[in-house]
């Protein structure tokens, strides 16, 4: 069998597919079938197009009567209902509206009255959601799946790629990884953690032959104001950036998993987020400030 | 740093609700109304073991085939959040069956076979069946509620069948309730009633009710539990089945009521690193007439690469006779009521099947082979007389599914 490779951008990165496909048709029906789901669903929860059920959700907002949602999008809110409540409402997908306040090219503080009336649209507590139906009661709240629907989209293609037998191949999106299943002789992908100072050269090698991997970190977007950094991670409760690790990633059986983890890691912060992942369970490392590894990973570095 | 595991209840939580998602193959597929057209065709052949020699009195040994058609479709209906699904049959029998039992010299029992004597002739069966079943689901958030309906026609027999069934799911589609009560409509009117001491017309009907619980365990495991009861009212003896007393031969005579109780257990479990399913189901079921019996299925469900699965299984069965279960007698019954019929009689079975499924694009194949052995030696408890009718059979079908809109 031959490895197969797919490369092609959706949802704001690079996407590539691996795959090692019976034959060469089969191989291409699967790479078709892959970047069509990953196509359909960012069409429908982007932000940035009129008529995406994020739209329709967003346009919803301050309606007294709210709006039915599809059977899809009911249990993606559920699956965020479940991060909100284990995180203790760090994991928040109402918190996008804060971006309002935090603009990466900004080079003064934003305005804390700024930040606090924002705060007043902030909070999945503040939603009515009795599946499948769907209340924002206040104008201006927003929903944004971003948090989610990468890694959905992921572990989606690698369920259509499994159901049709395939068995070996993996999907990079952006760094959220999804495993097909390993190599066809059994040996698993090995999977660099890139440091920000040096993105060529992976700091860490992660072994996968299953589920999936994801990582969350502020080294790609971040802004510095009077000598300090600020990440584009912000705290739903505060509506500041928090200071955290360089990054965390995690390992888990679904990708989707996988993010929510890194992602209420890094929101905890560098000393609670080490804790709270480590009684997770789940396999992680995370990169500290001074370039040093911690985690429960086995690594070659 | 050391993995611990306290925080276990957050990755579970998380995997439960990862589970429900719609693209992963989640659960909350149980409430969803489907939105493609899939059609199946299902062809089976069903064929009954010759009666050996030692045990047939007269008549021919050839016993049943029957061969079945069958199409199902289901699609999205007209309102939305509800789909219809239909079933369609057509099914040919032919062959005979076990008419009633003698001794031979040695007082060993013996199946006289229809069709053994000239008037008998017409039994030398050729019949067919047709029915058509429908099912309607409406859906509506996590409820499902279900309207079903059937009508089967043969020849000497009709029956209508009408139920309700609903559903709800909790905790994320983790767990579902279900709840459902039926009743069927039989009536049957026996060809050549006169020579078997019948009238031409009888009626009886039967009402049931379920309940079941399905709950995902965790991403691997699944557990179903479900309790049956059911009760038959009206004319339940075999119009062309006879019982020996030894100076007269008298029509099959069974009560004119019986309840019925099962309780259902699945367990399923996927191992993953072998791609693999263990399914095990349990029945246990009693009845009014005296019969309990259990049944244990085992099933591996093992998928291989390219679209490929295969699935064998075995199947155990073990039943007590009914009450009024009686071969024969040499004098006249010990009550008014009595059956020679082998379903009846204390016995055991076993069956083991092969299952293989090829899935390509939206189609999916499968080869079914099951192969099943009853008789007295199968049985858990002691059996005095083995009823020389108990059969062994085989069943070979073959099945195609296409989903549109894939």
């Amino acid at each position: 069998m031959e490895c197969t490779t797919h490369k092609f951008h959706a949802m704001g990165t690079h996407c590539q597919l691996f795959l090692y496909a019976n034959d060469s048709s089969q191989g291409e029906a699967l790479i078709i079938q892959a970047e069509a789901e990953i196509r359909r669903l960012e069409a429908k929860y982007t932000r940035y197009q009129e008529n995406s059920e994020t739209s329709r959700i967003n346009r919803s907002a301050g309606q007294v009567a709210g709006i039915r949602v599809d059977a899809e999008t009911a249990a993606l809110l559920d699956y965020a209902a479940t991060a909100y409540l284990q995180s203790d409402g760090l994991f928040d997908i109402t918190s996008g509206v804060l971006r309002n306040a935090w603009r990466f090219e900004q080079t003064t503080l934003p305005d804390s009255d700024v930040i606090n009336h924002l705060l007043t649209r902030v909070g999945w507590h503040r939603l009515q959601w009795e599946s499948p139906h769907l209340t924002l009661p206040l104008v201006g709240m927003e929903l944004d799946f971003g948090g989610v629907v990468k890694e959905y989209a992921v572990d989606a293609v690698v369920a259509i790629c499994r159901d049709q037998g395939c068995r070996h191949g993996l999907l990079d999106m952006g760094g959220d990884i999804g495993v097909i299943g390993p190599h066809p002789d059994g040996s698993p992908w090995r999977v660099g953690i890139r440091t920000p100072w040096d993105p060529d050269r992976a700091k860490a090698i992660i072994e996968l032959s299953a589920g999936g991997l994801a990582t969350s970190g502020d080294y790609e977007r971040y802004t510095e104001i009077d000598g300090v950094r600020y990440g584009h991670i912000l705290n739903p409760k505060t509506g500041w950036p928090v200071q955290s690790m360089v990054s965390v990633s995690v390992q888990a059986p679904r990708c989707i998993i996988a993010g929510t983890a890194s992602t209420i890691g890094m929101l905890n912060g560098i000393k609670q987020g080490k804790q709270w992942l480590a009684e997770l369970g789940l396999p992680y490392l995370c990169i500290n400030r001074d370039g040093s590894l911690a985690g429960s990973f086995s690594t070659d570095s | 740093m050391a993995v611990t595991e306290k925080n276990n209840t957050t990755l579970s939580a998380l995997m439960a609700a990862s589970l429900a998602l719609p693209a992963l193959g989640g659960a909350a597929q149980a409430a969803e109304p489907a939105t493609d057209v899939s059609a199946s065709y299902h062809f089976s052949h069903y064929h009954e073991n010759s009666v050996p020699s030692s045990k047939l009195a007269r008549g021919g040994s050839e016993r049943y085939t029957v061969k079945t058609h069958q199409v199902d479709l289901k699609a999205p209906f007209l309102f939305t959040d509800s789909d219809i699904e239909l079933a369609l049959q057509h099914e040919t029998m032919s062959g005979a069956s076990p008419w009633y039992i003698e001794p031979d010299l040695n007082g060993k029992p013996v199946v006289v076979m229809s069709g053994a004597t000239s008037s008998q002739s017409k039994r030398l069966i050729n019949e067919e069946r047709n029915s058509i079943q429908s099912k309607l689901n409406l859906y509506r958030g996590p409820h499902r509620l279900s309207l079903t309906s059937g009508y089967s026609k043969e020849k000497d027999y009709r029956s209508i069948q009408a139920g309700l069934e609903v559903a709800k799911e909790f905790n994320q589609g983790m767990t579902t309730l279900e709840a459902g009560a039926g009743f069927t409509n039989n009536t049957l009117n026996p060809t050549d009633a006169k020579k078997y001491q019948r009238k031409s017309r009888y009626h009886n009907h039967e009402t049931s009710l379920y309940g079941g619980l399905t709950q995902i365990l965790n991403r691997h495991s699944l557990l179903q539990l479900s309790v049956n009861y059911s009760q038959e009212n009206g004319f339940l003896s075999d119009p062309y089945k006879f019982v020996y007393l030894g100076t007269k031969l008298a029509p099959d005579s069974r009560p004119e009521r019986r309840r019925k109780f099962a309780l259902l257990s699945r367990y399923r479990y996927y191992i993953e690193p072998l791609d693999a399913a263990v399914h095990v189901d349990y029945r246990f079921f009693r009845d009014s007439w005296g019969i309990h019996s259990n049944t244990l299925k085992l099933a591996w469900h093992q998928t291989l690469s390219h679209g490929w699965k295969i699935t064998p299984s075995i199947r155990y069965y073990d039943q007590s006779q009914a009450d009024f279960y009686l071969p024969f007698s040499y004098i006249g019954p010990p009550s008014n009521l009595y059956s020679s019929d082998y379903r009846l009689s204390p016995f055991g079975s076993i069956s083991g099947g092969l299952r293989i499924d090829k899935t390509f694009g939206g189609w999916q194949f499968a080869l079914m082979y099951e192969y099943y052995r009853s008789g007295a030696r199968y049985s858990l408890n002691h059996v005095d007389v083995e009823d020389p009718a108990l059969v062994d059979f085989q069943v070979l079908s073959a099945s195609i599914n296409y989903s549109f809109g894939q």
